[in-house]
């Protein structure tokens, strides 16, 4: 009860520093918050596929560049709300997703990983040859950001309240999503395929799936971004995006909500770190991050926080609540951690319902 | 913090720039770049930030600029890493406008970076200038992109120049033209078709294009060869593919003049290791700048200034790179600009830049000048034919 009491505490005071934050920092604060919940989002789409399934997926930088194409054609060019143009963006690459998935997902292993590989590729190549619709490599231009006259707000902080509201709605499904019955279904498909069928759950249908709805946030969080940048181009849909998101992701925290959000931190602010020192080493910083945390804490920070005593992840939460129920923590921020005995290797369903009982422990 | 919260509604917008101007101080002025310094284009950002930092630190040590209200200032340049992501180079934009009050971004390196925040200094009403960019767009309408400019010439100014080459053969020839499958490969071939226009020069079977993650151009070159061409206008803009373009011409033992864009010029990067140094008669390409590792050049002053300059204040910066000649270059011709100022604002400084001429840029080659009075072109808008001999380029005076 007392915890119940203080989770809404530290949400609600959360709600008001963010909802108060941009009425008192300069605009280059207010679209960098903007960036850091556009980021999450598009590394919380690739968490659905690869924390939560278990499929790593390089191809999330081609969702977020073709969201990034739907939302500047389709409103800067051809003239559809807003509303429309976000619907397309995270419909289109839900449907290239699924159409793409639907055949990958029958490759055995890292399959889908060298699948996916070939979408930035394809993407930059085909975002350069329409020249016409995408601008080539110069780009697109699409300020698409318009303020209501009423709110009397400053175009950086009202789309400062749009990315934020959109970013926290998409983190709350997907937070449903995952704790409910899909992402129990998703968490057994990655733990072991064949005790997964075996309890009438496809794996291969969940994979694609989830693979679908990656492309989903990706195209959404591809959206916020030209609404936050108000620019797109085949540099967006660069490999090199999808490999720096999927290094968040794992830096954040696999399979975790929150480490998505804490990876669209990292991603906005450990360059600007960096360049503080030096520019150069940016790479270097990355790397190095990245190895420390896959030494000290596996699980990435988000896990980490929630072991060594949450006080970060629920900031209102105090000591009373881990003395009392520490258990009951590790249920939920635990439930899909590496601590089941994790099996690996009989990765085949015939799609008869016969199984490969090849099954090696760890 | 709260109290400030609930009693702000909206902003008070002060930074206008009416009362003082942002930027410019009774000793100095601040001024901003954003280049890549980090990522897979981090060598050129670095020399290009070093080669604009080689010459304002020159400039300081010397006292400073001299403006015309009889005040001299320093420069400070303010410098942010974009690695070369288009979203990143807005954001820094915003940064070294709003937070550390710059006057003026210049010599931002690349296209869709500078494309980014194009739209984002007409928002501000901050000068973006002098960027480093073949690409049209940035020079190409003043009126609708009051606060941008370009500076070096464009793909289309560079392949008219190679056009140039084709023309001096004095002979109806055809011209085998491979290029990149974007608009910088048809921008080149655009200039390139121009400047044959009304020549004897005429472009053989059909045009071969390539993407730039291809890993070879075998194919198109044994098209392109089987045209039997007397030239071949190899407008590619990656080094491994040139490599493997003239690889395979050389194999085929054809043997056409090479026209080259200045990307894939290099003699160590890419004639050496293709053979082709030895085996085309004729090879050419453009420049506008002087090649500070050219022996022609060891004892002239502007290089021989430049090279002890970078030594000096940007030791870790490539000097080689012609990124680092264009953002010395760029640096001298934006300091020419604020010696030209009547008045201190933003506006008087694109007032200035855009009457701005000047013949004696350094490092520029001899008759190629700014001039970014000319609305639509870039300021430098000429380009030199180059010829390849002896191991070396040397200017080509086409007769």
């Amino acid at each position: 009860m007392r915890r119940t009491w203080y989770r809404a505490g530290a949400l609600a005071a959360g709600i008001i520093v963010l909802a108060a934050l941009p009425l008192n920092s300069t605009p280059y604060t207010n679209y960098q918050v903007a960036l850091v919940a556009t980021y999450a989002v598009a590394i919380l789409g690739l968490n659905l596929v690869s924390g939560y399934a278990g499929q790593i997926s390089l191809g999330q930088s081609a969702f977020f560049g073709l969201g990034g194409y739907c939302a500047a054609i389709a409103t800067a060019r051809a003239g559809w709300p807003l509303p429309a143009s976000f619907l397309l963006a995270c419909a289109l690459p839900a449907a290239v997703g699924l159409l793409i998935a639907i055949p990958a997902v029958r490759l055995r292993g890292h399959g889908l990983a060298i699948f996916t590989l070939a979408l930035p590729l394809i993407g930059v190549a085909l975002a350069k040859r329409f020249l016409d619709l995408t601008g080539g490599s110069e780009g697109l231009s699409a300020r698409i950001a318009r303020v209501p006259g009423w709110t009397g707000l400053d175009i950086d902080q009202w789309t400062y309240y749009v990315v934020l509201a959109i970013a926290g709605a998409l983190f709350l499904l997907a937070r449903n999503m995952v704790t409910g019955r899909l992402g129990r279904a998703l968490s057994t498909v990655r733990e072991n395929e064949v005790v997964a069928a075996s309890m009438g759950i496809s794996p291969r249908r969940y994979k694609a799936l989830a693979f679908a709805m990656a492309a989903a946030y990706g195209g959404a969080a591809g959206w916020l971004y030209v609404y936050t940048i108000g620019f797109v181009s085949p540099v967006e849909m660069e490999l090199l995006l999808s490999i720096n998101l999927l290094a968040m992701m794992i830096v954040g925290g696999m399979g975790s909500v929150l480490g998505s959000l804490l990876g669209g931190v990292l991603y906005v602010y450990v360059p600007i770190v960096a360049g503080t020192v030096d520019p150069v080493r940016t790479t270097l910083l990355y790397g190095a991050i990245l190895v420390l945390v896959l030494f000290l804490a596996p699980g990435g920070i988000a896990r980490a926080l929630h072991r060594t005593g949450d006080w970060l992840s629920d900031l209102g939460d105090d000591w009373r609540r881990r003395a009392s129920a520490p258990e009951e923590t590790r249920k939920v921020h635990g439930a899909t951690t590496q601590r089941l005995p994790r099996a690996r290797g009989g990765d085949r369903d015939d799609g008869n319902g016969s199984h490969r009982l090849r099954t090696r422990r760890e | 913090m709260m109290g400030m919260a609930l009693t702000a509604c909206g902003r008070d917008e002060s930074s206008g720039g009416t009362q003082s101007t942002p930027g410019i101080s009774d000793s100095t002025v601040k001024i901003g770049i954003s280049v890549p310094l980090s990522g897979p284009v981090s060598d050129a950002g670095t020399a290009q930030l070093g080669g604009a930092k080689a010459y304002y630190e020159a400039i300081n040590a010397a006292g400073g600029v001299r403006m015309r209200d009889g005040k001299t200032r320093k420069i400070e340049l303010t410098s942010y890493d974009d690695g070369y992501e288009p979203g990143r180079s807005a954001q820094n934009f915003r940064r070294l406008v709003q937070q550390d009050g710059a006057l003026a971004v210049v010599g931002g390196l690349g296209t869709a970076q500078n494309a980014a925040v194009l739209p984002v200094a007409k928002e501000l009403g901050v000068p973006q200038v002098f960027v480093a960019s073949g690409a049209s767009l940035f020079s190409a309408k003043p009126a609708d992109n009051p606060w941008t400019i370009g500076w070096q010439p464009t793909y289309e100014a560079e392949g008219e120049a190679l056009a140039q080459a084709a023309i001096a053969l004095n002979r109806p020839v055809t011209v085998a033209v491979l290029r990149q499958n974007d608009d910088l490969g048809k921008a080149f071939l655009n200039g390139f078709n121009k400047g044959i226009e009304g020549s004897q020069v005429k472009l053989a079977g059909t045009i071969q294009t390539y993407e730039a993650a291809d890993t070879t151009v075998d194919s198109q070159i044994t098209n392109l060869a089987a045209t039997k061409a007397e030239v071949l206008l190899s407008a590619v803009a990656v080094v491994r593919l040139q490599i493997s373009a003239l690889t395979k011409a050389r194999e085929l033992n054809w043997k056409p003049v090479v026209l080259l864009p200045g990307f894939t010029q290099g003699f160590s990067t890419v004639l050496k290791p293709s053979g082709a140094d030895a085996y085309f008669d004729q090879i050419y390409s453009t420049g506008f700048v002087k090649i500070p590792s050219d022996p022609q050049w060891s004892s002239d002053q502007a290089v021989t200034e430049f090279t002890g300059r970078m030594k000096q204040y940007s030791p870790q910066a490539n000097a080689n790179l012609p990124n680092a000649v264009w953002g010395y270059a760029t640096a001298a011709t934006f300091v020419r600009a604020l010696e030209t100022m009547d008045g201190l604002t933003r506006q008087n400084l694109m007032d200035a830049i855009r009457k701005l001429k000047a013949d004696d840029i350094p490092m520029l080659l001899p008759g190629v000048t700014v001039d970014a009075s000319a609305a639509g072109k870039s300021p430098v808008n000429v380009t030199k034919l180059f010829k390849f001999a002896d191991g070396k380029y040397s200017l080509a005076q086409p007769s």
